[in-house]
């Protein structure tokens, strides 16, 4: 496996992962899964629960650890360096650039043209990992009750989790 | 986290005024790259230079990427078991709701015509076109520098009449 490749594909997604960690996975599923087979969907999924269950930001996760599937340690340190290089540069210059330049319309509207996108993309992910993840009614239930105590509790999503899990070992 | 983050870095340790702390969370927001990290590397940069930066990046990469290794290292041959088979199956169905209400948390202060009707276009052009994700980020960018500049106009044309 070469792992300049590694890093530049990894590179390649940070710099342009608007919008947060779900907004990236389909662009981490084309390069990873469509275009060089390093993963089949169900590893990713497999994948995406552990990130899911574990702190920290859900793209530097994911990096790690399709680096280490993919090239052992120095892959997973090889993919994390990736994804963030970009947008670590991008914030030191925007750091000595002024604030108000945020507020200029032009930003403003390329803000507004990429919400619709990023909102896209992140559906596009539930989409996907949902044609593997909702596969017959128990994850779906799990689903559906999950959403309606997202949308009207402000319990941590941890507890979610672990409450789900515990669902799956006990009707799955 | 955003609380978390207003706390720690304007409350608890004077580094930043809770006006620059909402700055930075803007940047760090509509910039790429995972909203953690760049905050904390802007934080990092306001404080102490680059030296600060590279402080706070490693900072807040560094307990994830351990905690994911061992677990790739150590917990990963057993995935196999029928009972972590089925915790798997119970959290996934779980992971599809936390990004169905990913998607409506980045909504809610935005809702729309120009939001709903572009959500639709790009996610159908991704799903029955099977558009690539890098062209839809360019694409809705590009259509916001269009959207933009005419909504403007015909706001103006309106209020002279």
């Amino acid at each position: 496996m070469n792992l300049l490749t590694l890093f530049l594909t990894f590179l390649q997604i940070g710099a342009f992962s608007f919008g947060g960690g779900y907004a990236s996975l389909p662009l981490i599923e084309l390069e990873i899964i469509t275009k060089r087979n390093w993963l089949t969907h169900e590893t990713f999924a497999e994948l995406l629960a552990i990130v899911e269950m574990t702190p920290g930001p859900i793209a530097v996760n994911t990096a790690t650890f399709i680096g280490f599937k993919v090239g052992g340690v120095g892959g997973a340190a090889l993919a994390t360096l990736g994804v963030v290089t970009v947008p670590v540069i991008l914030m030191l210059i925007l750091a000595t650039i002024a604030f108000r330049f945020l507020k200029t319309p032009l930003v403003q509207d390329l803000m507004n043209g990429l919400r619709p996108g990023i909102v896209a993309l992140i559906l596009y992910s539930a989409f996907s990992i949902g044609k593997v993840a909702l596969t017959g009614w128990g994850p779906v239930i799990i689903s559906l009750v999950g959403l309606a105590i997202l949308a009207r509790t402000k319990l941590h999503p941890a507890w979610l989790l672990v409450a789900a899990a515990f669902g799956g070992i006990l009707f799955l | 986290m955003i609380p978390l983050i207003q706390h720690e870095i304007s409350t608890a340790s004077n580094l930043l005024t809770h006006d620059e702390v909402s700055d930075v969370l803007l940047i760090a927001q509509s910039a790429p790259g995972p909203i953690a990290v760049n905050t904390a590397v802007m934080v990092g940069y306001k404080a102490l230079g680059t030296r600060g930066a590279l402080a706070t990046g490693l900072g807040v990469i560094l307990p994830s990427f351990l905690v994911i290794l061992s677990i790739a290292l150590w917990f990963m041959p057993y995935t196999d078991l029928p009972q972590v088979v089925s915790a798997f199956r119970g959290i996934l169905g779980l992971v599809v709701s936390l990004i169905v209400f990913a998607a409506w948390k980045v909504s809610l202060h935005h809702i729309n015509w120009f939001l709903v009707l572009g959500t639709l276009a790009w996610l159908s052009l991704m799903i029955f076109v099977q558009v690539n994700p890098y062209l839809i980020v360019l694409l809705s960018g590009a259509s916001g520098l269009l959207y933009g500049p005419l909504s403007r106009r015909a706001r103006r044309g309106e209020s002279k009449e």
